[in-house]
């Protein structure tokens, strides 16, 4: 019973995924000639208030997001084939930036962070993220959280995934998902996606052009608005909060 | 491919040539260090990735198949432990016109083998 249950949410997880993200980014997607990779949200997608836990037990919300470029990847642990070979893509990309000395952006001093976010926090405990991370890059950050608060992060993003339906003898299940990375730039926006197949080289490339375009927008933005440095969907008390944490 | 310490599901890869005048089909993949081996293939579907099982596999009459990251592959689940890089791994291959072929593949590393590059 729980698990046509747990199949029906997928579902209308998907739904609402399609959804927001035909919803929120339609239009807004250009395909630009000077990317080769890379699709542009030209309106970046803001994000509403999540909480989720990194692999060392640390608190993971919109704030972990803030003056850093942050390539997203979602998936899961036991995912054997689509995630290893999306973190392996994005080893390369974050290699192929530390290897030209460029993973801190020269001007505002602004760095690169890579997230991979669990679909699948049944199974995906926090000590799971850890070895499994570990395993790609120690520099990455893997998260894992409450169902609604992943989808809380992903959807907004159009960013899908479901429970493959069946019983399996061994409790083996499978989520399909989307393995986009999807690009957030120093104020946690949705600024660009990059579909499979993935080529690091011309990732790199174009996350290059993407940040030299758009960091100084995003800085001069978080210096402005300081000390809040989002706008919409904010809780006051829960701001207050999370202004204590950063001071 | 060497998958992480706490892995229950490794991916497998490999090239499988057929060099006779017949196609064959490969229908089962066993070996003792698993509790079961499937065959998936990963599709691209708008974005969303999905694994696809198979009963069987065709190898084309003087062809071969390549199982590699995003496309065909082996599915080993439930490892007695998991292998390590450097390792390697007994399978046997059952093909329909009764042939089994015994092989042992080595280990690698995702990171650095070559073939963990997303097919383009």
């Amino acid at each position: 019973m729980k698990a046509i249950h747990f199949t029906f949410i997928g579902i209308l997880l998907v739904i609402l995924g399609i959804w927001f993200g035909q919803g929120m980014n339609k239009g807004s997607v250009s395909e630009d000639k000077q990317y080769s990779s890379a699709k542009i949200y030209e309106i970046p997608v803001t994000l509403p208030q999540f909480t989720l836990t990194d692999h060392n037990g640390k608190g993971f919300t919109r704030w972990s997001l803030s003056r850093k470029w942050t390539f997203m990847f979602f998936g899961y642990t036991f995912c054997p084939d689509v995630c290893p070979m999306g973190l392996v893509d994005l080893n390369a990309v974050y290699n192929n930036l530390v290897d030209k000395g460029d993973l801190i952006e020269e001007k505002f001093r602004v760095n690169t962070q890579v997230v991979f976010v669990s679909v699948d926090p049944e199974r995906d405990t926090i000590e799971g993220m850890k070895e499994y991370i570990a395993h790609f890059n120690d520099d990455f950050i893997a998260v894992t959280g409450k169902t609604e608060e992943i989808s809380s992060l992903a959807h907004p993003m159009g960013v899908a995934y479901m429970r493959v339906p069946g019983n399996d003898p061994d409790g083996v299940y499978y989520i399909d998902h989307s393995a986009s990375f999807m690009l957030l730039d120093p104020l946690g926006r949705l600024r660009a996606s990059f579909p499979p197949p993935h080529d690091p080289a011309k990732i790199a490339e174009d996350f290059r052009k993407i940040r030299a375009k758009y960091t100084e927008e995003c800085c001069i933005t978080s210096i402005k608005f300081k000390p809040v440095p989002f706008s919409g969907f904010d809780d006051e008390d829960e701001d207050d909060d999370e202004d204590d944490d950063e001071k | 491919m060497a998958a992480p310490p706490n892995a229950r599901v490794i991916a497998g890869y490999m090239t499988i040539e057929n060099r006779s005048s017949d196609s064959r089909i490969l229908v089962n993949v066993k070996s003792s260090h698993f509790k079961r081996i499937e065959i998936h293939r990963t599709i691209n579907q708008g974005d969303m990735m999905k694994m696809v099982p198979r009963r069987t596999l065709e190898i084309p009459a003087r062809g071969k198949v390549l199982l590699q990251p995003g496309s065909y592959h082996l599915m080993l689940i439930g490892p007695e432990t998991v292998p390590r890089e450097g390792e390697d791994v007994k399978l046997s291959l059952l093909f329909d016109n009764g042939l089994t072929l015994d092989i042992q593949v080595p280990v690698l590393s995702a990171i650095n083998s070559s073939m963990m590059r997303s097919p383009h």
